[in-house]
């Protein structure tokens, strides 16, 4: 079967927050230069939900799509170094940017032109703007079934069955292929990148397309806008409790919540 | 379409058929803008023998309450909820879609936002209206910002982070209308279906119940370090433990624990933060709570800058004092 799996290159966000400031004028998030590029958290996740299908089936091609304004290689190939198969990027630096209804149409239009497809694995959320919008509305788009927020992933015949989340405990749920499905982190740790995995990788030559590559790619009007960014503001008024040791400090503690009522 | 007016909000039920509390808090989100507008409010209630929950919506604040009930929506799932949703809002005509950002919510709203050819801001913690229509403000960069979304098409379609509102107060009693909507669902048209659903296993009360959360980091260092915060919450009413992700990643304890932006959302009285960092993903899933207690031995931690109460030292040292001290009060 072939699984396609939709990775976004994200700032890294374990970066110091400092790297991080607020362009007001521009509506966004301004990145330091020295704030590395990584894959988005949850689709690192994703990629392993579907190698780990891979494993199980050698007749199963996992391919990367990733859309964004510019890639760089050594990150956006770590889904390959992982065990995927090929890569294709949407580069283009006047690409729909913001509106996630919008890039989930042009990641839509790059999956059609792949071609034909057994099932689609995401991110429940990228690391940078944690909308959890474009995997779903990427299905709606591709008009596929979508279950969302997997822990488990697996296929059985022509139908792709997770389990996920609720709030009150676990829903399994399974879905006809052709179907688009996202995963969380409880899913379990992604492997690490062998080096012969890397090795193979480097030697893997993406396909580019830009954004004239691609069918209905000038959608109209974007569905949403951003018309501000900022950082909040944050007062600190901590009382900090100290004492002659740690275990002084802790009594006072004790005390002080008590005198609050709050314990 | 034309003429959109009025907020519908999509409400949620449990497994026991009770509405979930983040119903209340979509009324009460949905309270501040119907005044603003000067429109009204109505509800999506759909499930297999919810009915009698629709006076509760009433009883809460909601003028109409669209009601659909059938075998076919005892369960939630995307292929049956969303067209659900579209025949209610084909009859109302909202303005406006609220919707929480709950498992089953994240996972409705964008769906629903591409059928109706509109567009969707997600865990929306800020709504107001500018100009006569919706303005939602969420965090983005893992919430160390915060980004203000305007909508050119209606309905605007939000999810609501969940306890960014205080749930509304029902007034038992109240007077609305229910209407049954049939939504005429082809059932050949579903390629998906539900399997089974299985309860978590609670020990002790839900931590989005607790009034006290307890609540440790990478800092506690290995499961035996962990299992100390349970002694601490023993000796507290009402109380939970949760975990930072670094801490369940490491095998320290149950997954389901995590407390986050991906994680459970809990506002408790009291949180105790003990050796963890308050990385702005954690903090998305405790900022709400009343007071943050925080020990960690570095001073220079950002959960400080957090808390309302602090003290710097090794856990190993302090947490055992706090407990005796804490025991010796709670018999005194
Ligand atoms: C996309 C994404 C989503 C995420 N979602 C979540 C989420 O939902 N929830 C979440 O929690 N995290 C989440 N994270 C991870 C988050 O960024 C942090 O990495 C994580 O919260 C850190 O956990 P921590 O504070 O336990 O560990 P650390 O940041 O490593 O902090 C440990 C702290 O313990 C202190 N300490 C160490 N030893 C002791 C001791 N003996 N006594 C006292 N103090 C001690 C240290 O001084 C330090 O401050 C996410 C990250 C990403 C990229
Ligand atoms: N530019 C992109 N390129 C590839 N995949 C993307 C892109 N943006 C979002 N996705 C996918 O959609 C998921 C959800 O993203 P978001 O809606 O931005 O939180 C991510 O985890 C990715 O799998």
């Amino acid at each position: 079967m072939r699984i396609i799996v939709t990775v976004k290159q994200v700032p890294d966000p374990e970066a110091p927050q400092s790297s991080f400031t607020a362009d007001r004028a521009a509506k966004r998030v301004a990145v330091a230069a020295s704030v590395p590029a990584a894959v988005s958290d949850y689709d690192n996740y994703a990629a392993e939900a579907a190698l780990r299908i891979k494993d199980n089936d050698s007749d199963t091609t996992v391919s990367v799509v990733s859309l964004g304004e510019s890639h760089v290689l050594d990150v956006i190939k770590r889904p390959l170094a992982m065990g995927a198969d090929d890569l294709f990027l949407v580069q283009d630096p006047d690409l729909p940017n913001g509106d996630p209804v919008t890039v989930a149409a042009a990641l839509a239009a790059a999956i059609r032109k792949i071609g034909d497809f057994d099932l689609v694995v995401s991110g429940r959320q990228s690391s940078d703007l944690d909308q959890g919008i474009v995997a779903t509305a990427l299905a709606a788009i591709l008009d596929i079934p979508v279950l969302t927020n997997a822990i488990a992933v697996e296929v059985n015949g022509d139908e792709v069955q997770i389990d996920r989340i609720v709030d009150d405990g676990i829903d399994t749920v399974a879905a006809k292929l052709p179907a688009l499905v996202t995963v969380s982190n409880e899913l379990g740790q992604p492997r690490y990148a062998t080096m012969r995995g890397i090795m193979a990788a480097r030697r893997v030559d993406p396909t580019v397309w830009g954004k004239g590559d691609l069918d209905a790619m000038d959608a109209a009007d974007p569905f949403t806008e951003v018309v501000d960014l900022f950082a909040p503001e944050k007062s600190s008024n901590v009382e900090m409790i100290e004492g002659e040791s740690p275990a002084e400090a802790a009594k006072a503690l004790a005390q002080r919540l008590r005198e609050e009522r709050l314990i | 379409m034309a003429g959109e007016n009025g907020i519908l909000i999509v409400a949620e039920t449990g497994a026991d058929g009770s509405l979930g509390s983040i119903t209340n808090e979509l009324m009460s989100a949905a309270q501040g803008l119907s005044a603003d507008l000067g429109e009204p409010i109505s509800a999506a209630l759909i499930g297999s023998g919810v009915g009698d929950r629709a006076q509760d919506i009433i009883d809460l604040g909601a003028d109409t309450v669209y009601l659909v009930d059938g075998e076919q929506f005892a369960n939630y799932l995307n292929e049956t909820y969303t067209p659900a949703v579209i025949a209610i809002a084909q009859q109302a005509n909202p303005r406006i879609i609220l919707i929480g950002h709950t498992p089953n919510g994240r996972d409705l709203g964008p769906y629903l936002a591409v059928r109706l050819q509109t567009g969707i801001a997600s865990d929306t913690s800020g709504l107001s209206i500018e100009g006569g229509q919706l303005q939602a403000a969420r965090s983005v960069a893992g919430g160390l910002f915060r980004q203000v979304v305007s909508f050119p098409k209606m309905p605007a379609i939000a999810t609501v982070h969940m306890k960014a509102y205080d749930g509304a107060e029902p007034q038992s009693g109240r007077s609305g209308n229910v209407v049954n909507v049939d939504v005429g669902l082809d059932a050949s048209s579903v390629r998906s279906r539900f399997v089974k659903h299985e309860d978590a296993q609670v020990e002790g009360i839900r931590m989005e119940d607790a009034t006290i959360v307890v609540t440790g980091g990478r800092g506690m260092g290995d499961e035996a370090g962990f299992n100390e915060l349970y002694k601490l919450q023993a000796l507290l009413p009402q109380s939970a433990v949760g975990a930072t992700r670094a801490a369940t990643d490491s095998g320290f304890c149950e997954q389901d624990l995590m407390i986050g932006i991906t994680g459970r959302v809990v506002s408790p009285d009291v949180y105790f933060a003990i050796a963890l960092s308050g990385a702005s993903q954690h903090m998305a899933g405790c900022s709400g709570s009343k007071n943050i207690v925080a020990i960690n031995r570095d001073p220079e931690a950002n959960i400080f800058s957090e808390s309302r109460f602090g003290v710097v030292g090794d856990y190993k040292q302090v947490l055992p004092a706090l407990i005796e001290e804490v025991e010796k009060l709670m018999q005194g």
